[in-house]
Order: C-alpha cells, then sequence, then structure tokens
C-alpha cells in the first residue's frame, strides 16, 4: 500500500515546531491521530529514519500522523527561555496533539515515544488528559540513570577521541555533540514515572528491545492507576544507541516498526 | 530570523529547510548538503547552528534533502551518488532562481556532501565558492588504495598520540581496550616493513583547479585531526595539501583535536567562526572584483 505523500511544515506560536503530517493513505481511515515524539540528543540523529519508515508505515494502516521535532530540537526554533525543559517540551506535545486534532479532526489521540520522548509522552498525557493510547518503547523510567549512562558514553568516547584532553570544564555541558544546560540536568533528575499520579492513557503499549532498561516499576505505577499495559519485546539491536565514527550509519529497526504497527491496528481494529 | 519549509523539484520533491535573515543582504545563498545519510540537520546539528550563523550575517540559507535521505522520496535512478545529488542540487538552484531570485550560491558539504559541495563548484557556473568539511575530493581520486592507505594512517596517528598516554596502557593492560583493533593495527605495522611499497607519486593538483582559479571560484577546505579525509589530503596533494599552495583562492584549514563529524562543542564554534568569516570574506572579495 502507498502512503499518501507526507506534509512538512512549521506550526504551533510563533510557527516554531517543525513537523511532517503523514495523512492516511489510501485505506479507509481512522479517525484516530498519532504524534510521534523523537528521542533526544544523538538518539534522535539515529532515531530519524525508524520514525519516518514509522510513519509512513502508520499512514498506510489508516492513521492521521505528525511527527514533530521538540523545540531546540532537529529543525524547530531554538527556544527563548531554556527554563525547565521537560516542561517545554511536554507543552509542545500539547500543541502537537491540538495541530491533529483541529486540523484533522481527529478523535482519539495516541501518543507514540522512544527514549525520552516516550517518558514525556506518558508526562504529557497524564498532565493533559484525554489521551486515548500511549505507545511506549524503551522508554526512560528514571532520568537519573539515563543521564549517567549518557555522561558514561560521552566520557568512553572522549577517551577514544583525538579530542582527548581537550574537554569542556566542570559539570557535563555538552553529551555526544549537543549541550546540556543546568536546568535540563536537574529536570532529568527528578523524573521518575514510578511517582505517576494520575493515570496517563487507557491503554499503554510498552514495547521493550535488548537495548532498553526496563521499565517495570514504571508500567506497575501505571496499571494501578488503572492502565490496560501491554508488554511487548522484541529481540532486535536498538540502532540508536549505537556509537560509531561513520557518518550516516543508520539502521532501521522494522521488527519494532511491525510490533507497534501490529499493536495500533488491533487496538483500533 | 525564520524558518521556512519547501518542496522543490515538483511534486513529492525534496524537502528543504530555508532559513531567511531578518535583514537580507545582496549575498550569495548558501546550500547545505548532507553529510552521507544523515539528515538535513547535519551530524550533531551543527548544519542548523551553522544556517543560523550565516542567517546573522545576511545569507539566505537552504539546507535539504537529497532523495532518500531524511523527509526526501528515493529516487529510481540508476546515476551514482555524487552525479545524482549533483543533478539534485541543481533543481534546488534552479528552484532557489525561481523563487529567491538567487543567481549566486555558495555550496556546503561534509564528508560526502564535501564531494558533491566540490563537483558543484567545478561543474556549475552559479556557485561562487565552496566549503568543503572532510572531503572534497573526485571521485577518480578516492582510489580504494589510497581510502585504505589514509585509513591505516590515521591509526598511525591514533595510536602515536596514545603511546606515553597512562590511562590507555592501563586499559590495554587491562583488557579494557578494543584488543580486535589494536592487533589489527598491530597485524598491519609489522607486515608493513616486509611489503615492497609503491613509489610515491609528485603530489599534483588536478588541472580543473586552474579552471576554478581562474573563473574566481574561491574553496575553503576544512580537515579535522580526527578524521582520516586529512591524510587522504596529504597523500594526495603532499604535506598539508602543499600542491594547492599556488592557487590562492584555494585555502586550507587543520583543526586540531577536533573528530570527523565535529562532537565537541568548542569545536561546533570554531567551525561555525572560520565558516562565518570566510563566507563574508568571500563575498566582499567577489564584490571588489565585480566593482
Amino acid at each position: 500500500m502507498m502512503p499518501a505523500p507526507s506534509e512538512p511544515y512549521y506550526f504551533g506560536p510563533d510557527e516554531a515546531l517543525f513537523g511532517v503530517y503523514h495523512p492516511p493513505g489510501d485505506v479507509e481511515e481512522r479517525p484516530v491521530g498519532i504524534v510521534l515524539c523523537y528521542p533526544l540528543g544523538q538518539e534522535y540523529m539515529r532515531a530519524h529514519r525508524a520514525f519516518v519508515q514509522m510513519a509512513k508505515r502508520l499512514s498506510a494502516e489508516g492513521f492521521h500522523v505528525l511527527r514533530f521535532d521538540f523545540s531546540g530540537c532537529g529543525d524547530s526554533a531554538d527556544p527563548v527561555d531554556d527554563g525547565e525543559p521537560l516542561h517545554r517540551w511536554q507543552d509542545d506535545i500539547g500543541v502537537a496533539i491540538e495541530e491533529l486534532v483541529e486540523g484533522c479532526g481527529v478523535e482519539q489521540i495516541v501518543l507514540c515515544g522512544l527514549r525520552l520522548g516516550a517518558s514525556l509522552a506518558t508526562l504529557a498525557a497524564a498532565a493533559r488528559g484525554g489521551v486515548d493510547g500511549l505507545v511506549l518503547w524503551d522508554p526512560i523510567p528514571r532520568g537519573a540513570p539515563y543521564l549517567d549512562g549518557l555522561v558514561e558514553q560521552h566520557a568512553a568516547w572522549l577517551r577514544d577521541s583525538f579530542a582527548k584532553g581537550h574537554a569542556s570544564a566542570g559539570e557535563a555541558t555538552e553529551i555526544l555533540g549537543f549541550p546540556v544546560s543546568t536546568a535540563l540536568r536537574d529536570d532529568l533528575r527528578g523524573l521518575d514515572l514510578g511517582q505517576l499520579s494520575r493515570c496517563p492513557a487507557e491503554r499503554v503499549l510498552a514495547v521493550d528491545t535488548p537495548g532498553g532498561i526496563g521499565s517495570g516499576p514504571a508500567l506497575e505505577r501505571m496499571g494501578a492507576l488503572g492502565a490496560q499495559v501491554e508488554v511487548c519485546v522484541v529481540d532486535e539491536l536498538p540502532s540508536w544507541t549505537k556509537q560509531t565514527d561513520e557518518v550516516g550509519n543508520v539502521a532501521v529497526p522494522v521488527r519494532v516498526i511491525e510490533a507497534i504497527v501490529a499493536g495500533l491496528g488491533q487496538w483500533y481494529a | 530570523m525564520t524558518q521556512r519549509a519547501v518542496r522543490m523539484g515538483g511534486g513529492a520533491g525534496l524537502v528543504g529547510i530555508v532559513t531567511e535573515p531578518e535583514a537580507p543582504l545582496d549575498r550569495p545563498m548558501v546550500l547545505l548538503l548532507n553529510a552521507g545519510m544523515l539528515h538535513r540537520v547535519g551530524p550533531n546539528r551543527l548544519h542548523v547552528r551553522l544556517a543560523d550563523r550565516l542567517a546573522s550575517l545576511g545569507f539566505r540559507v537552504l539546507r535539504f534533502d537529497f532523495s532518500g535521505i531524511g523527509d526526501s522520496p528515493t529516487s529510481d535512478t540508476s546515476a551514482s551518488f555524487v552525479d545524482r545529488s549533483m543533478d539534485e542540487a541543481r533543481i534546488v538552484m534552479d528552484f532557489a532562481s525561481c523563487k529567491y531570485e538567487a543567481n549566486r550560491f555558495v555550496s556546503i558539504g561534509l564528508c560526502s556532501g564535501a564531494d558533491v559541495s566540490y563537483g558543484l563548484a567545478r561543474d556549475d557556473d552559479r556557485v561562487a565558492g565552496a566549503v568543503l568539511i572532510n572531503g572534497g575530493f573526485a571521485e577518480a581520486d578516492m582510489t580504494a588504495q589510497r581510502l585504505a592507505e589514509a585509513q591505516e594512517r590515521i591509526q598511525a596517528r591514533f595510536y602515536k598520540g596514545r603511546m606515553f598516554d597512562k590511562g590507555s596502557w592501563k586499559r590495554l593492560l587491562t583488557l579494557q581496550s578494543d584488543m580486535g583493533a589494536v592487533g589489527r593495527t598491530l597485524k598491519r605495522a609489522l607486515r608493513k616493513p616486509l611489503e615492497k611499497t609503491a613509489e610515491p607519486s609528485t603530489p599534483r593538483p588536478p588541472a580543473e583547479l586552474a579552471r576554478l582559479q581562474t573563473r574566481g571560484v574561491q574553496l575553503l577546505r576544512i580537515y579535522s585531526e580526527g578524521s582520516f579525509t586529512w591524510d587522504l589530503l596529504q597523500l594526495l596533494y603532499g604535506a598539508n595539501g602543499e600542491a594547492l599552495e599556488p592557487f590562492p583562492r584555494h585555502r586550507v584549514e587543520f583543526l586540531p583535536h577536533v573528530d570527523h563529524v565535529f562532537t565537541p562543542l568548542w569545536a561546533q564554534e570554531q567551525l561555525v567562526d572560520l565558516v562565518g568569516r570566510w563566507a563574508t570574506e568571500l563575498d566582499a572579495a567577489q564584490s571588489d572584483r565585480i566593482g
């Protein structure tokens, strides 16, 4: 099935957010809008191609799909104020939801995110309500170990690079090519999906790969808050964590994408 | 400064982002080309930073995806990557001429994008200048033998720099290093003296450089220490690219301690500063020449 042509554009206040809308393909339209939430930093770079393919597959199944870049990421404009980035990115998700609802008249919204994008989707859904489904692809349940892991990756990269001995001084202000502000570090250290106080969505599909860090307590919390939680384990190497010096070495995790498409297809059969 | 998404070439054409300066000046339009398969934001979002800096200097900037990369549709042509990319860059320039009345361009590319950037400067009279970052070679010059030799040279440089590093020895002795890579490098190093190596040819600049010089095209070559393309440049053009010295419009810059894709933020800033200064000087020089 050929997906319909996608439309890249800027939207939201001051047209600061970049997104690509994928209309339903040449099949029966489903009145469901799916907002795709990218991971951040180097993981965003590696996941971009997978998200393009996932958006095409979902639109070919009749869904309205909007994938967008968080403010200060990808093609979106840099924010004027860098304070509380996790809240700002949750607001961005809200703007993307409104864009799909107002622009396409969808009746139900699903948020689908990878890594930190999945965590932000969960927080945004819990805060605003009205989200029907959540797809969490290798979510980050707690920010502190995630941040520590990235800092370790950066140190390991630096050790084996020509830049050794020429790092930024002091606390980590950059990780693998991307700036990390004090506000972002503080926000990440406070992130804990196990502390959710509201059910983010009626249905949650967690897709775990061997590269994920496990989200058991967070999923248990969502279940306790009333969500129907399904877990799907896919044995596929995660392309978003691969460290390589090769420019353009990207892979598309086809089995993960098919698992997500199948899961959403069952939800909205 | 504002950003606008565009599709170029008709139908579901190539996708690009135009960064418009707040105060546009009569300057060439800048084209930022894909680095490998990475989409138009560039490695580490470097192309966005470059676009913002150049727009702040009055340049209109268009960064876009070649077919099959990022958001651009795939192409069914069987042409080589460089040939297809150059054809598509010409489509983009045609679009920019119609939409923005642009008739002079500066192309900027990193890695494979630098090779396309060089080809555009060589073959299209609309290109007034080109920035070639960790690349910028003609396809015929990148023989498998030369590429292999360049890779060996960069490994030798890397390990030479680690010989007196206590941390490296500690990781080696406690087997924390990549032992496979160390073994392969040692094997090559031991084997090398036994092999009969070909006499190095005298570095010679390609004849097309003289034509570029006559046309007034300015070239800025930038190489980072952590890129094998620095070694390739020396294999082709001698130490520090000495064979290019007779061409005053052909500048070579070497950036120590920088990796192939400019990962440290200070390195990104260094690159953005360098390209911004060069672009401003290029415009001044060409205005003088026209005047």
